[in-house]
């Protein structure tokens, strides 16, 4: 089942905020679109950048995961929703969240439910690490504000928790405002990120 | 016997989060319970600070998570992190 909602982004180009659609519910079909697109992009940017030397572009550290696979993994299992964000008949972002079997684990609310945040990814065009003038920004907010969201919704009073890849760390300490409980050794020895109701208010105002 | 009502629409699908104030696709179901099982649904909600429709969505998600990974093949362990030693934990 699929539900769509507006959601706001920033459009760089043009300066101001433009209409998106958030989707609850991602099909495969969206999925696909979005591979389609994203792939493409970003092999021939990083043909580009290899061809001039530009040294300021990283390769993104997600640039590996394979939505299909995730998608198709997931479907049908009542424990994980997919979310996308399009705009300008593009998929923006996506994000894989689980709302079981990710208890929580800053003491306050140790063992509490929460919603556990699997992927979130914003398409290529949009990541500053990988092009001078990304299309579109608040992307990673909008899917965040909506994981916390969903987390009111299932009664978990906003807790969220999340591995950060490296690059991502600063937006999820920083501008989400989530505690940083250091590196998981059983999670590739990413750093495991928590927000607490307190936490979630104050990123939603 | 006790009884509960229980909301599965986010159980099934749309959780209803975006759509505040519109009608309702919710399906309700009429659930008997034992004593003992009101108990220990009734013991979760207080511990989990959910309400008791809340803790049963989570047990079906988790038993729907758990039967399928099952069904290919794995295996589910608990760990004692102290005694470093695991136990197979046998599902229906």
């Amino acid at each position: 089942m699929s539900d769509q909602s507006v959601a706001y982004l920033k459009d760089h180009i043009k300066g101001q905020l433009v209409e998106a659609v958030l989707i609850d519910g991602v099909s495969s079909d969206d999925v696909e679109r979005a591979e389609a697109a994203w792939q493409p992009f970003l092999v021939q940017e990083l043909d580009k950048h290899r061809r001039t030397g530009n040294p300021e572009i990283r390769q993104l550290e997600h640039s590996h995961w394979d939505w299909r696979k995730k998608h198709r993994a997931t479907e049908g299992l009542i424990a994980y929703r997919m979310f996308g964000v399009e705009c300008d008949g593009e998929v923006q972002g996506l994000m894989l969240v689980s709302t079981a079997g990710h208890p929580c684990r800053i003491d306050d609310q140790k063992g509490k439910e929460q919603v556990y945040v699997d992927f979130v990814a914003t398409a290529p065009w949009n990541s500053p690490m990988l092009v001078e003038a990304p299309r579109y920004g608040l992307v990673g907010r909008v899917l965040i504000a909506t994981a916390v969201q969903l987390s009111l919704a299932e009664g978990f009073r906003g807790r969220i928790g999340l591995h950060a890849l490296p690059q991502a760390e600063t937006f999820y300490a920083q501008k989400c405002g989530m505690t940083d409980l250091g590196k998981d050794i059983k999670k590739q020895g990413l750093r495991y990120f928590e927000m607490t109701p307190v936490q979630a208010a104050g990123f939603l105002q | 016997m006790q009884v509960v009502y229980v909301d599965l629409l986010a159980t099934f699908g749309y959780s209803g989060f975006k759509r505040a104030g519109m009608p309702s696709d919710k399906k309700t179901m009429t659930l008997n319970l034992t004593e003992a099982e009101m108990e220990a649904l009734e013991k979760l909600s207080q511990q989990k600070d959910l309400s008791k429709t809340a803790v049963l969505r989570q047990a079906l998600r988790l038993y729907q998570l758990v039967d399928n990974r099952m069904a290919q093949g794995e295996t589910l362990y608990f760990e004692d992190k102290e005694k470093k030693n695991k136990s197979e934990l046998m599902v229906l």
